[in-house]
């Protein structure tokens, strides 16, 4: 067996071991809530009936709803009015973070890694990656946030089902290394391959799981459609300026990536100070869900 | 996300080109969430479309399990009575017209629904003053016919018809046990009411009864026989 093969063979069993655990029950409802998030057919009541099967996920919902966050004067008391009142795409994305942060509900730390931080850098990079869409590209972002929201979840799989491999990954990045390029030297992968995988375990639309897999570094960008490639180098860009303002779990991005940064901005016509905008923006929303208890779950 | 994210800052504080860049965003982002909140008020019209209907199939769920259980309770009354047998005597025939009061009457109350309204005087000076079920009505009919005629053959026979879009009911009365000259036609006439056949649902399940509907040009023919009602 071939070097490549191995480790496709690990990756494998590594999201077999995921799926039968809470992460693979988490994505049969995550596969779901994006179905109807991607599905502009879907009504806010096939929404309402698959939150309303699942009394803690409805709980915190309401909870959310009710929260100094959306500050609304009347009490939200159904799963209807939390639509009414916040929209039908604020309630997806909504339960989406909250049925992938529970993920990370429980924290657990060695060395620099800490799931909290993980946690709060996956979230800002998927209002990050939003912010972007929505106000630079003039478009929706919606399957934006929920690639964003997922990109790391590989590290979770490391994490969770490989433990001891991981601390010696995060061990070798002692030595002045990334944390990708000390995957690479443990696993002989990293965890972008893991959480593309884990995509497709999930049915995922596949350009979720290639944004997943490319979010350190775009491989064969030729290949790919402009839908595509918008949706990568965001999600790239997001990653890099949260690690760079506070919201990253592992060292600061390196020169070399934040030349990357500087050029993958470029190619996506975005200007320094716009991104400084959004940036100042995620630090806003970070902040007010910090604030109301809302940002770890 | 809240309306006020774009104001955080001072804006007297703003370089132009912030401002430009601001300026820029919050209308991309004003203009998404116009579509957006467009989008929201089409979906929840949906869903409040979505919830009247399955109200509509909860009420007529309702509707039909609270006639099965009139249905059997009536039964149950009706065999309670047989065993005691001192409901049913031919010298009650006398009273007949007391008895369909008392019947009627008590379906009106019981049934409680609006979706019917009889409006009309019947024969014999029998006035039906309130809205009620018509599968009740004929239902409990049917018990106050059992109960009247006693022994021999009862027959139960409604006639509906539809005349400049209301459709009245007859219901025909006859039974061996019972005082000719007493025998009560009832002329019921009311609003057409959807599913009417579904009376014919209901009669079968008082036992013995049986049950013929004839579509006809203009109306229907509902002819209920119970032959010799075991109630001796």
């Amino acid at each position: 067996m071939t070097e490549g093969m191995a480790g496709e063979e690990r990756i494998r069993r590594l999201v077999e071991k995921a799926a039968s655990s809470d992460l693979g029950s988490i994505g049969e409802l995550v596969n779901k809530i994006l179905s109807t998030i991607r599905n502009p057919a879907s009504s806010a009541g096939e929404l309402k009936e698959l939150i309303e099967v699942d009394p803690p996920l409805c709980a915190k919902v309401l909870a959310r709803a009710n929260s100094a966050y959306y500050g609304f004067k009347r009490e939200v008391s159904s799963i209807q009015d939390a639509i009414v009142f916040i929209g039908y795409n604020a309630v997806n994305e909504l339960c989406l973070s909250m049925k992938v942060g529970k993920l990370f509900e429980s924290e657990k730390s060695f060395s620099f890694y800490s799931r909290k931080a993980l946690w709060a850098h996956s979230l800002a990079v998927a209002i990050c990656s939003k912010f972007i869409y929505r106000r630079e590209f003039g478009e929706r972002g919606d399957n934006i946030y929920s690639a964003a929201l997922l990109h790391d979840l590989g590290i979770m799989v490391e994490e969770q089902f490989a433990t001891s491999e991981f601390k010696q990954a995060l061990k070798a990045c002692e030595g002045g290394i990334g944390v990708l390029a000390a995957e690479r030297e443990v696993f002989g992968f990293g965890h972008p391959e893991v959480a593309e995988a884990l995509a497709i375990q999930w049915n995922l639309p596949p350009w979720m799981g290639v944004a997943m897999r490319n979010h350190h570094e775009v491989e064969n960008p030729v290949a790919m459609d402009d839908a595509v490639k918008l949706a990568v180098n965001t999600i790239f860009v997001s990653n890099i300026a949260c690690k760079m303002n506070g919201f990253g779990w592992e060292a600061p991005p390196s020169p070399t990536e934040t030349l990357r940064w500087r050029a993958r901005l470029a190619e996506l016509d975005i200007k320094p100070k716009a991104m400084d905008i959004i940036i100042e923006d995620v630090k806003s929303e970070m902040q007010r869900l910090r604030e109301a208890g809302d940002l770890y779950l | 996300m809240s309306p006020d994210r774009h104001f955080k800052q001072d804006l007297s504080s703003l370089s132009r080109e912030e401002l430009e860049i601001r300026l820029r965003q919050c209308l991309n982002d004003l203009r998404i969430t116009r579509e957006e909140s467009h989008e929201n008020s089409l979906k929840y019209m949906e869903m409040v479309g979505e919830l009247g209907e399955r109200n509509l199939e909860l009420q007529s769920l309702k509707d039909g399990l609270e006639d099965v259980l009139q249905a059997r309770n009536a039964e149950l009354l009706l065999a309670r009575e047989g065993q005691q047998g001192d409901f049913a005597k031919p010298s009650s025939h006398s009273d007949l017209k007391n008895i369909l009061e008392t019947c009627l009457s008590e379906a009106l109350k019981t049934a409680g629904r609006q979706d019917v309204n009889i409006s009309a005087p019947c024969q014999e000076g029998l006035r039906l003053e309130r809205s009620g079920s018509l599968p009740a009505i004929v239902k409990h009919l049917a018990a106050g016919l059992l109960s009247c005629c006693g022994q021999g053959e009862a027959t139960l026979e409604a006639i509906a018809e539809k005349h400049d879009g209301e459709l009245s009911i007859k219901l025909r009365i006859s039974g061996a046990g019972v005082d000719r000259k007493r025998r009560s036609t009832l002329l019921k006439s009311c609003k057409p009411v959807e599913g009417w056949e579904g009376v014919a649902g209901l009669l079968p399940s008082l036992t013995g009864w049986s049950l013929s509907v004839d579509s006809r040009a203009g109306g229907f023919h509902l002819n209920a026989v119970k032959r010799n009602a075991s109630l001796n």
